[in-house]
């Protein structure tokens, strides 16, 4: 049951990704990228995480194909011109190179990882990984304050 | 402090306006039932006209033409010739354009007998414009369907259900106009 | 006054139905409007304990015939949605007709009761209709999306103490991402209808309704603190002896707030305001497409009072009379509370659309920043240090 569930969860992803890539409207695009991310977190779901499948539809699968409508909308860019060949063979290069270091993480980490719970994995973010954790919260206060600084500027 | 008590005065405001709308669930509502109960309308309000005719089903008109000459807007329209057999005319047309009509009344007010009057039949929605230029048998018709109608001459009369035609009480009289005849016929009958 | 009937031949007689409306019959709509609230709660029970205890009796609660037992589950809800957006429209019409002084639906059915039903049947026979230049891919989605947004916050509500679809050790953040991800369907319906109401319906809905995300997401942050858990069933649990209305009096004021600004009603109904954006960003939509949104609505409109009661005024938490908690009589019980805690809080969300008039955009978003924010966060601490303290 769960293969056929993996498979199914698999072959929809893959589409909704092409479709991603592929579309040339950019607000089917945003919708397709959400339904991606949508499906993911089913993946993870699967692995046995409802934790990170649940952060994954509130950050990834919400959050952020959100952000991305506001910023179609604002720019009023509607649709993307199609690609140049070279800029097809330099996505290609750089899917595979993305997707061979993937792999090779996951070889080294597969004997290492546990289904993590939630008081597990926050127990875990807040004593082992604390650095990592607080040093993205910083970058992440960086980015808003430059993106503040930018509008007023534009804005002035 | 001053935040504080505008978020106290905020709360009281709200307070005060939910506790009014609350109040307002308990009280009736002034809706009227028209299409299944009729409103009452007052006896002077021109809503239509009508053509009346004496009890015995003769015509109280004596197609003396001053309402076709009253009309602002000249939607009557009447025809006549001599009575061969005494004095005075017969009708041989009497049309009033309902559509065109304003509903001044002022053919109301001219009429020396009191023949066309004004009903409280609303109800003259239509699709066919047609229908509404009306001749003297729709005229009739809509005064034997009433059982009130209003002339300025004659004040308020009803029909009574065995068919006389009787002047309406002081009570159900228009305003004033029960006092303004009173001490006439007190004089009359001196 | 009265005249003589109308004659046959004037085709502009009014048809006149067998119907006595001349006197106002209060204790009938009370009588119909709450049989409407058992019938719901006839069919919590038929949902939560009805098919378990059929699909045990089936032998099937392995493999499939769990998955084939939740997808029932899910269909009846569904169903349930349904009917609970025409109740809760009837009943809006009705209760703002009462305090309008008018009488409101009466027509159809014992005191109006069932012309919703009528009006759903309308849009259905209407033409489903594509402006030319909308999107129709995604302008046929996101009523789609709307609704499974409103719908999917079903999953986690528990309506009795083990009555959940899910009772994951997530439900909070589930219930985040969800209430986000009503915001895109609304984003996406204005943004593919190709009209400038929509738009801008569609851009004053994103910014208000992810202004107040984060409130709403700091409010269920002090609950999961106070209560110690992000499981809806374990939060209810945890209110035994003190409903948290008491402790978390902060966060239950801004839930209340922000749960008006999710559920675009008034004081907060910019996206929609009738008067100056015609219907926003659902102009361009026509028959059962405009009848999802309204849909996802009404079904929100369930379901954020369902969550107050939840998380403040402690769930199905009422007196059991001896009754063996987990038996099905606990379990009915448990959800009769459940479902009239539910409708009074939903009388409430009507009462307050019925008083208050409309926000200005501007002050909207400057009470979000600066006033909603800074006190959920104040809440927030709050919460935590009286946590470290009591518990």
């Amino acid at each position: 049951m769960s293969l056929t569930a993996f498979y199914l969860l698999a072959v929809f992803i893959i589409a909704f990704a092409v479709v991603a890539v592929t579309a040339t409207n950019m607000v089917r695009a945003a919708f397709s990228l959400a339904v991606t991310f949508f499906l993911i977190a089913g993946l993870y779901l699967m692995l046995g995480s409802p934790t990170l499948a649940a952060i994954q539809f509130m950050v990834n699968a919400s959050a952020i194909p959100i952000m991305t409508l506001f910023i179609i909308m604002m720019t009023q860019s509607r649709t993307t011109p199609t690609p140049r060949l070279w800029q097809m063979v330099l996505g290609f290069i750089a899917a595979a190179a993305v997707l061979g270091f993937l792999r090779a993480a996951v070889e080294h980490g597969e004997s290492q990882t546990t289904a993590a719970s939630t008081a597990v994995l926050g127990e875990g973010l807040l004593s082992a990984a604390l650095l990592p954790f607080e040093v993205a919260s910083v970058l992440l206060l960086l980015a808003m304050v430059g993106a503040i600084a930018l509008a007023r500027r534009r804005a002035g | 402090m001053s935040l504080l008590s505008e978020v106290w005065q905020a709360v009281k405001a709200l307070g005060t306006g939910m506790a009014t709308v609350h109040k307002r669930v308990y009280e009736d509502a002034p809706t009227e039932f028209y299409p299944y109960v009729q409103p009452d309308l007052p006896a002077v309000s021109v809503q239509s006209l009508a053509l009346v005719e004496n009890e015995d089903g003769s015509e109280r008109c004596i197609v003396c033409l001053q309402c076709e000459r009253a009309c602002p807007a000249q939607v009557i329209t009447i025809e006549r010739h001599r009575n061969p057999e005494g004095k005075g005319f017969l009708i041989d047309r009497f049309d009033i354009d309902l559509v065109n009509c304003m509903y001044c009344a002022a053919c109301v007010e001219a009429c020396p007998v009191s023949s066309i009057v004004t009903i409280q039949d609303f109800e003259m929605s239509t699709y066919d414009l047609h229908t509404l230029k009306a001749d003297i048998d729709f005229l009739h018709e809509q005064s034997r369907r009433s059982r009130r109608w209003y002339s300025p001459k004659f004040g308020v009369e009803i029909r009574t259900d065995d068919g006389k035609i009787v002047k309406a009480p002081p009570e159900m009289q228009p305003g004033g106009l029960a006092e303004l005849l009173k001490p006439a016929e007190e004089e009359v009958d001196q | 006054m009265s005249y003589i009937p109308i004659p046959e031949d004037r085709h502009f007689r009014i048809k006149r139905i067998g119907y006595d409306p001349g006197r106002s019959r209060p204790w009938l709509e009370r009588l119909v409007y709450s049989l409407y609230v058992f019938a719901f709660w006839g069919f919590v029970i038929a949902t939560y304990a009805g098919v378990p205890a059929l699909f045990d009796a089936l032998g099937w609660t392995a493999g499939w015939g769990y998955v084939v037992m939740r997808a029932t589950q899910v269909v009846l809800l569904f169903l349930l949605s349904a009917v609970i957006a025409l109740m809760l429209i009837l009943a809006l019409r009705k209760y703002l007709g009462k305090v309008q002084e008018r009488y409101g639906p009466m027509h159809y059915g014992p005191a109006g009761g069932i012309q919703t039903v009528f009006d759903a049947l309308k849009l259905l026979g209407k033409e489903d209709f594509v402006p030319a230049a909308a999107d129709w891919l995604t302008f046929r989605l996101a009523p789609a999306v709307t609704f499974v947004s409103s719908f999917a916050i079903f999953a986690v509500v528990p309506f009795a103490s083990g009555w959940t679809l899910a009772d994951t050790n997530v439900g909070l953040i589930y219930l985040i991402a969800v209430s986000t991800l009503s915001t895109y369907g609304v984003l996406l319906g204005g943004v593919s209808s190709g009209n400038k109401w929509a738009l801008v319906g569609a851009l004053r809905a994103g910014a208000q309704m992810v202004s107040y995300e984060i409130p709403l997401a700091l409010v269920f942050l002090s609950v999961a603190v106070w209560g110690g858990s992000l499981s809806l069933g374990r939060i209810v649990d945890s209110q035994m002896g003190l409903w948290n209305v008491v402790p978390l009096f902060i966060p239950f004021v801004l839930y209340v707030i922000s749960s008006l600004a999710e559920l675009k009603h008034i004081p907060f109904d910019f996206p929609e305001a009738e008067s100056e954006l015609i219907a926003g960003y659902n102009v361009e939509y026509s028959g059962m497409s405009f009848a999802f949104f309204f849909l996802a609505e009404f079904v929100e409109l369930f379901l954020l009072p369902a969550l107050i009661v939840v998380f403040f005024f402690g769930g199905w938490h009422g007196p059991l009379f001896g009754l063996e908690p987990g038996t099905l009589a606990a379990g009915a019980l448990q959800s009769l509370y459940f479902t009239i805690k539910t409708a009074v809080w939903v009388w409430i969300f009507l009462w307050i659309r019925a008083t208050l008039p409309r926000y200005r955009d501007d002050q909207l978003m400057e009470f979000a920043w600066k006033a909603m924010i800074p006190l959920a966060l104040f809440g927030l601490v709050l919460a935590a240090y009286m946590r470290l303290i009591w518990r």
